[in-house]
């Protein structure tokens, strides 16, 4: 991938990636930066660089998705890159649920996401999948091989795990396709991956297909762990869930039992990146999938590209999901919310004060979010 | 060979010397400049019978080698200037007892310091203690004052001390050897001699001591280890010991100033030869000090002169109190040498400087042409440049501004670029778990930065325990960081209580984690260079948990496996150099600029990263941060394709 780095003279290196992200509260914790450089170690969420790089331009900064973009994703990103409408580029949405046997795997609504993976799997599409499951109650990404340890890794996990870190990795092995389950800021910095492998006809495995997931905010590892020291004792979680407002909870559940935790208990836990976030639906994924409000087994799925289109028609087409229409309401409401939190982002942003390129960039996209080109 | 003479380094000699003296027992803690006085004893042991071990301190040595006294055996003890202060309290209430058999002391001091923390003089603890004090020369000397001494302590009944310096310690000279004696006694203590420092017997066994001390000083005055050389009647007087006679008389003959100048020897450097000394004060009106480190004769003349004003007529003195004798650093600061002595005497005779100018300056001209510049640097393959490694990425990870505190030991050259700059207060043994116990409680004032102790496993053993009890007992929030590469290896690879029986069967391992376990801490022990990301969660893990938490870092010392495996057949790790892409990678050369290690060079011609055979100890820490994973552990050179 030597080319990227020499003919991305305008961009930064590690250096800048610690003054712009790194180091400061802009940091997604997605993970993109990790693995890929021996500068950059994490543990959890928590990443940094622990020694001086002297390179100009580098993978570090240009697949993070909170750094200045490259021209190719400038013209073709949203999320946190760009505004492409309130909830970014797409060719179609709806609803769908999956018609593989509920009471065996803990979707966490209509498991959308596992079925199109094992689709995809099952289809040669992909050789292997980016998953996080629950391992301990925690957060933790691996990279699945077959059906059964992508089913394993169904359900919502609110901590925030590094996924890009292993998609990196098993980026790594030559033939490997993969197919990444990611959060908005995680989707924006494989895209950001896949185009710089394009440009370059890089050698080694492709990040072939993400499915990115609707997302508010993600708590860090640290703050899951207060939380559940707070409030819950060792019993393995089998639910976290936000139910719908008024409640202004979030819910954990075990088999035995379920403890509710004001939402306001846990502002303090959130990572300080997902305020200045405008991505709520992954907005550059292949397809995004979040909840349908009111109804538990049906999942909003938004379909953006080629790739994705195919994928999905074929698992409708195979009978593993079922569609139907998303009533107009919903549809608006979901704008409504995505565009808020655009709102609430630049807000933020510009009550930091911070002379961050990321501020100053989503600060100009202001007028364009309030106008809902 | 009993009347050979043979080439001795000063610390072979000093062992030989106790040997002649009838040595039983002969410990002490390793530290340089001393380390090689019982290193040298091992083959002994089987020869002569001689018992020859490494104590877990000083204190704990001179104690051990005191029960031999009191049993009416002869025993040494050995140690670096540092290691006097550690066995002071001993010293400083066993001066007080009646001996039976012959006790030697004896502390080489690091002036200029090579490898230790401070340079102290150790010649101020005999005064304190009122112990007498031999200072030798020369190799030869050194030997005839060890064995002299034994059987002066033996025969004073009380602790005797010798006094070495590096350059004497480890510089070579011809020595006449003599015989050793076969000593038949069997030890027993005497029951009805109780050896107990009680406060209503400390004043009389005070006034026993100083009578004996003004016996020991009549001695001395007629001691020849005291020379005099020179004009019979002088007005001008150097008074010198140890190495500073060498340098003084270099000095004088270079300058030509032998009909002019005596050079007073002092061997007996407490207490000191006063008649002797008074005798050669009254016949001169110059007189100039040289010896090393601290003003130490310089003063004691001093308060002599004082004394004797009535006899004495006028006399100038010259020394380090009065700058005359300095170094680059100033007086009693560095090693002295001839060129100090001649600048002194050109200053005091008013001599123009003339000649190529100072042997220091030539030496280092002439080394700066044939030898490479070199860092001070971690050894290749070592341990701790994971442990450190481990150490800084958990720290940053933190974030909560969080530093290492250590002590002494080859992982003490983190505090530099090697170890990440990653110690940020170093002191003395085992300081650093102190310090760690004492910064825990400042959370109370509102200090928020994590701390962690690092020590090395024999460190630990020697001063970190009491430290370890300490914060538990006082429930401090710290992490401790054994690096426990299972030798004393800075000294050169003395075995410490880590050590397994495979390197020295004649001792019993003492493991850390039995030990913190025992006391109830959470330990975990992990090998650093066998998985980094392990080791740097260990760490980040145990800054985030309350209370004392202990990790010990477990690997044997590099440099001594591999002299261990030498004639085994080695691995060693290989750079792929089709797979690394150099510059191209992004990484900037992350192996031969940011690891360190003196195996990892950056092949110019090839713009890639190359791995020197010779030295490479197939540690795989490169193995396992290499983003290209262009580098590999290989068996032997077939499997490298040549």
């Amino acid at each position: 991938m030597a080319g990227i780095i020499q003919n991305s003279e305008q961009q930064g290196g590690l250096k800048e990636l610690r003054k712009e992200v790194l180091d400061t509260s802009a940091c997604t914790g997605c993970g993109s930066c990790v693995a890929i450089c021996p500068h950059v170690v994490s543990i959890e969420d928590r990443i940094a660089a622990i020694s001086d790089c002297r390179i100009s331009s580098g993978k570090c900064y240009l697949y993070c998705p909170r750094t200045l973009p490259f021209p190719e994703a400038e013209c073709s990103l949203g999320g946190d890159v760009g505004y492409r409408g309130p909830v970014g580029a797409y060719q179609e949405y709806c609803m769908a649920k999956s018609a593989f046997p509920r009471d065996e795997f803990s979707f966490q609504y209509g498991g959308v996401v596992s079925t199109l993976l094992v689709k995809a799997l099952q289809e040669g599409l992909i050789n292997c999948a980016v998953v996080t499951r629950a391992a301990a109650n925690f957060p933790l990404t691996v990279t699945a091989l077959n059906r059964e340890e992508i089913l394993e890794a169904a359900g919502s996990k609110f901590a925030l795990a590094p996924t890009n870190k292993e998609a990196n990795r098993s980026a790594d092995g030559p033939g490997n396709r993969l197919g990444v389950v990611a959060l908005p800021c995680q989707c924006t910095g494989l895209r950001k991956r896949q185009l710089l492998e394009e440009k370059e006809q890089a050698e080694g495995g492709r990040v072939t297909v993400v499915l990115g997931l609707f997302c508010t905010w993600a708590l860090s590892q640290k703050g899951w762990r207060s939380l559940l020291h707070n409030h819950w004792g060792k019993e393995s979680i089998n639910r976290v869930d936000i139910p719908p407002p008024p409640a202004g909870v979030l819910e954990i559940a075990s088999a035995r039992e379920k403890v509710a935790v004001p939402l306001k208990e846990i502002r303090e836990f959130v990572r300080p990146g997902c305020d200045v976030c405008l991505d709520m639906t992954a907005e550059n994924a292949d397809i995004s999938v979040g909840m349908v409000e009111g109804l538990k087994e049906y999942n909003t799925v938004i379909i953006r590209t080629e790739r994705g289109s195919s994928l999905f028609k074929m698992a409708v087409k195979t009978g593993c999901l079922e569609k139907t229409r998303l009533d107009d309401e919903r549809w608006n409401h979901l704008l409504e919310a995505s565009l808020n939190k655009k709102k609430r982002a630049v807000g933020n942003a510009e009550n930091r004060g911070e002379a961050l390129p990321y501020y100053e960039r989503i600060i100009k996209l202001r007028e364009r979010i309030e106008r809902r080109e | 060979m009993n009347t050979d003479r043979v080439l001795l380094m000063g610390n072979e000699a000093i062992g030989r010397g106790a040997l002649e003296g009838g040595v039983s027992y002969c410990t002490g803690y390793p530290g340089n400049p001393s380390s090689e006085i019982i290193d040298s004893m091992f083959p002994y042991k089987e020869r002569y019978g001689v018992e020859v071990e490494w104590s877990v301190n000083e204190i704990v040595a001179l104690e051990a080698a005191a029960a031999f006294s009191f049993s009416g055996l002869r025993a040494m003890v050995t140690m670096k200037q540092n290691g006097i202060n550690v066995c002071s309290d001993f010293l400083t209430t066993a001066c007080l007892s009646e001996l039976k058999g012959g006790l030697l002391l004896v502390v080489c001091d690091d002036p200029g310091p090579l490898t230790s923390s401070n340079e102290e003089d150790s010649r101020h603890f005999a005064k304190i203690a009122q112990i007498p004090l031999l200072e030798p020369s020369t190799p030869q000397e050194a030997k005839d004052m060890a064995k002299w001494l034994l059987e002066f302590s033996e025969q004073m009944r009380v602790i005797c001390m010798l006094r070495s310096v590096s350059r004497l310690s480890h510089g070579r000279g011809g020595v006449q050897v003599g015989p050793v004696p076969r000593r038949k006694i069997k030890p027993c203590f005497d029951l009805q001699k109780p050896l107990v420092g009680l406060p209503h017997l400390v004043t009389i066994n005070h006034e026993a001591l100083l009578k004996k001390m003004r016996r020991v000083q009549e001695v001395f005055d007629e001691s020849e280890f005291n020379s005099y050389q020179g004009p019979s009647q002088t007005r001008f007087l150097i008074i010198a010991t140890g190495l500073g006679v060498l340098y003084a008389l270099e000095a004088v003959d270079t300058l030509g100033l032998g009909d002019e100048i005596g050079i007073l020897k002092i061997g007996t450097a407490w207490p000191l030869p006063a008649r002797l000394i008074r005798k050669h004060l009254r016949h001169t009106e110059r007189v100039l000090f040289v010896e090393e480190i601290d003003p130490f004769l310089e003063d004691q003349v001093k308060v002599l002169y004082a004394e004797s004003r009535d006899d004495l007529g006028k006399v100038e003195f010259f020394g380090k109190n009065t700058g005359e004798v300095r170094g680059g650093h100033g007086p009693g600061v560095g090693e002295i040498n001839t060129d100090i002595v001649l600048e002194a005497l050109q200053g005091i005779f008013r001599i123009k400087k003339s000649g190529s100018g100072s042997y220091e300056r030539l030496a280092e001209d002439l080394a700066s042409k044939m030898l490479v510049p070199r860092e001070l640097s971690f050894c290749q393959g070592c341990p701790h440049r994971a442990s450190f490694f481990a150490l800084k990425a958990a720290l940053v990870l933190d974030g909560r501004k969080g530093f290492v505190v250590g002590d002494i030991g080859c992982y003490g050259l983190a505090a530099g670029e090697t170890g990440f700059n990653q110690i940020k207060v170093l002191h003395c043994m085992g300081s650093g778990m102190g310090n760690a116990s004492g910064f825990s409680k400042l959370s109370s004032f509102g200090f928020d930065q994590p701390v962690v102790a690092v020590a090395g496993d024999s460190t630990f053993y020697h001063a970190g325990l009491p430290a370890l009890v300490n914060a538990k007992f006082n429930n401090a929030d710290t992490l401790f960081v054994i690096l426990d590469n299972a030798i004393t290896a800075m000294t050169g690879f003395q075995v410490s209580p880590s050590s397994s029986t495979e390197l020295e069967e004649s001792v019993t391992p003492v493991p850390v984690e039995d030990i913190s376990r025992g006391m109830g801490i959470k330990t975990t022990v992990l090998d650093p260079l066998e998985d980094i990301q392990k080791a740097i969660e260990t760490v980040y893990n145990g800054l985030q948990e309350k209370g004392v938490k202990v990790i010990v870092f477990r690997r044997l010392c590099s440099t001594y496996e591999q002299k261990k495996a030498a004639e085994r057949q080695r691995q060693r790790a290989w750079v792929d150099q089709d797979k690394c892409v150099g510059e191209s990678c992004g990484c900037d050369r992350f192996c031969s600029r940011v690891l360190g290690c003196p195996a990892i060079e950056y092949d110019r011609d090839k713009e890639k990263a190359y791995i020197n055979e010779d030295t490479c100890n197939a540690c795989g820490f490169c193995v396992q941060l290499c983003p290209r994973k262009a580098i590999l552990l290989v068996e032997s050179e077939k499997e490298m394709g040549r």
